[in-house]
């Protein structure tokens, strides 16, 4: 008899160890919650003044919605223009080339950086993909981009097509930025990016340039339903254990 | 159970212990090579202040990326045993902030993952390479995968670093990211270096393994072996409370021996 009740209890405190693990991670999943933005507004392009020297602010493109993704997923949705400033003054994401700084090709393109916005609807997670272009080149030049997000199986979730990046201009550094919705409830994502610079730059042949990367989402969905499951069968094993040994908590 | 126990060993090492094993290398090769910048004997070429070749894993540098939260010791070697211990300085390139061009590989997930952000590093980000030589401040040019072009080779007085890590999720890499940068300033000047590239070993590429230990896997798997065998004869000659309470401990230590040896035999940017 006491060796069954020291397995139960043994059972107990296991399943409040799984208990702790789950409400930390739910509980780092709700901070992280609070942190993003989940306006899941769609495309944001951040565009530079085209010439911070002369003040003449150049915004950005407001094209069309994004292209539908795959039958039975929701593609990218529309995407706001990028935020022109009157005054000339920088904007947020978009620097010149300080004069000292070492100039290395044509043009640079960093990795792609990837931020996973969270919702409390299942089906609206988003993610916010990103990544810096710098023209290093004497030329003034537009260029397109392109995002998308795959499951690891390669099946498309939602992508975005068409980015107009107007009048990059030499020395010019800018952040290329997307937010992609309806990725749903899959944990592991495959995110890319393609950029697609004019076929010759300065009499140098470019090619697009395409990036990747990979985000983990833990399983808000299924963790929940198990965190209930687990809630349930402490609480049954407690009424149980305090209904038969009369233990008072 | 001794493949249960190796599964477990292995995944346990990869993603727990080798994450202690790094922080701790790091500790120690801090000290040893503040110790050596005090001196003044810090490497400034392949060998080391008394002209002795630089043994693999010997302190070469300081790599701090504040953007990203990096703070490193490099390492001389690039072998998958050697990049367990920090980044680690491709022996047939010049050191950070020398004229030439420097080649560093970092691995970017396992033993710590001391390069798994460096893609997020944006042309103009700047970062630091404390060496011998003083400290050296580096400039991004970008961000390369495997087909995109070269930029163009660096001149006489100008020093180029390449960072390389695994790209592709995390413990499935599926290739190489390079991250160009430029040396700010003039660059310093090149110590004798012997080795060349044609000479590196294959352990010493990007994405190899290193199969030059395999003799220690053996023992390694004799040991597990062994401890296994004892566990059954003592279950049933002391029973099985005092058994698991002496070959429990046993079981683990040989199977993170196992997994440590198998580890290795991962690609190096891993």
């Amino acid at each position: 008899m006491a060796s069954r009740i020291r397995i139960r209890v043994a059972g107990l405190g296991a399943t409040l160890v799984v208990l702790f693990v789950a409400a930390g991670l739910s509980a780092a999943g709700m901070a992280s919650a609070a942190d993003g933005d989940s306006g899941g507004i769609g495309i944001t392009v951040t565009v530079a003044p085209s010439d911070p020297a002369t003040g003449a602010g150049q915004g950005g493109t407001g094209d069309s919605g994004g292209t539908s993704g795959t039958p039975g997923n929701s593609g990218g949705t529309g995407r706001t223009g990028g935020t022109a400033d009157p005054t000339g003054a920088p904007a947020p994401g978009s620097t010149r080339i300080p004069a000292d700084d070492p100039r290395i090709g044509v043009l640079n393109v960093s990795g792609l950086t990837s931020k996973f916005l969270w919702s409390p609807t299942p089906a609206d997670s988003a993610v916010e993909l990103s990544f810096v272009v710098r023209n290093v080149s004497k030329s003034t030049f537009d260029s397109t981009a392109r995002f998308w997000v795959d499951t690891t199986f390669g099946s498309r979730l939602s992508e975005v097509r068409g980015i107009r990046i107007r009048a990059l201009k030499p020395g010019e550094t800018r952040t290329v930025r997307a937010t992609l919705v309806g990725l749903g409830q899959w944990t592991v994502l495959h995110a890319h990016s393609t950029f697609t610079p004019p076929p010759s730059i300065d009499g140098t042949k470019v090619a697009a340039v395409s990036r990747d990367s990979f985000i983990f989402v833990p399983p808000l969905v299924a963790g929940g339903i198990g965190l209930g499951g687990a809630s349930a069968f402490v609480l049954v094993k407690f009424l149980w254990f305090r209904r038969v040994f009369g233990v008072v908590a | 159970m001794v493949v249960s126990a190796m599964l477990l060993a292995f995944v346990l090492n990869v993603t727990v212990f080798s994450q202690v094993q790094h922080l701790v290398s790091q500790q120690q090769l801090s000290n040893e090579f503040r110790e050596e910048l005090a001196a003044g004997t810090a490497p400034v070429s392949e060998g080391d202040f008394n002209d002795h070749l630089l043994a693999d894993g010997a302190p070469v540098a300081i790599l701090t990326i504040p953007s990203l939260g990096v703070n490193e010791v490099l390492v001389e070697g690039t072998s998958s045993g050697v990049l367990k211990s920090g980044p680690g300085h491709r022996r047939d390139t010049v050191l950070p902030g020398q004229a030439g061009v420097s080649v560093i590989m970092g691995r970017a997930a396992a033993f710590g993952g001391p390069f798994a952000g460096i893609q997020e590093l944006a042309p103009g980000d700047r970062f630091h390479v404390r060496t011998g030589q003083g400290d050296q401040v580096f400039q991004v040019i970008g961000v390369r995968y495997a087909g995109d072009p070269l930029p163009p080779a660096p001149t006489a007085k100008q020093s180029r670093l390449i960072l390389e890590t695994a790209r592709g999720a995390s413990f499935m890499p599926s290739g190489v990211a390079h991250v160009d940068a430029q040396l700010v300033d003039v660059a310093k000047p090149a110590g004798l270096r012997q080795a060349r590239f044609a000479g590196l070993p294959p352990q010493a590429l990007a994405m190899a393994s290193d199969t030059s230990t395999l003799w220690a896997l053996v023992f390694a798997l004799q040991f597990l072996v062994a401890v296994e065998i004892g566990a059954v004869w003592a279950y049933r000659r002391i029973g099985a409370q005092k058994t698991w309470i002496v070959f429990l401990p046993l079981t683990l230590l040989a199977g993170l021996y196992v997994a440590d040896q198998v580890t290795i035999l991962l690609p190096n940017l891993l």
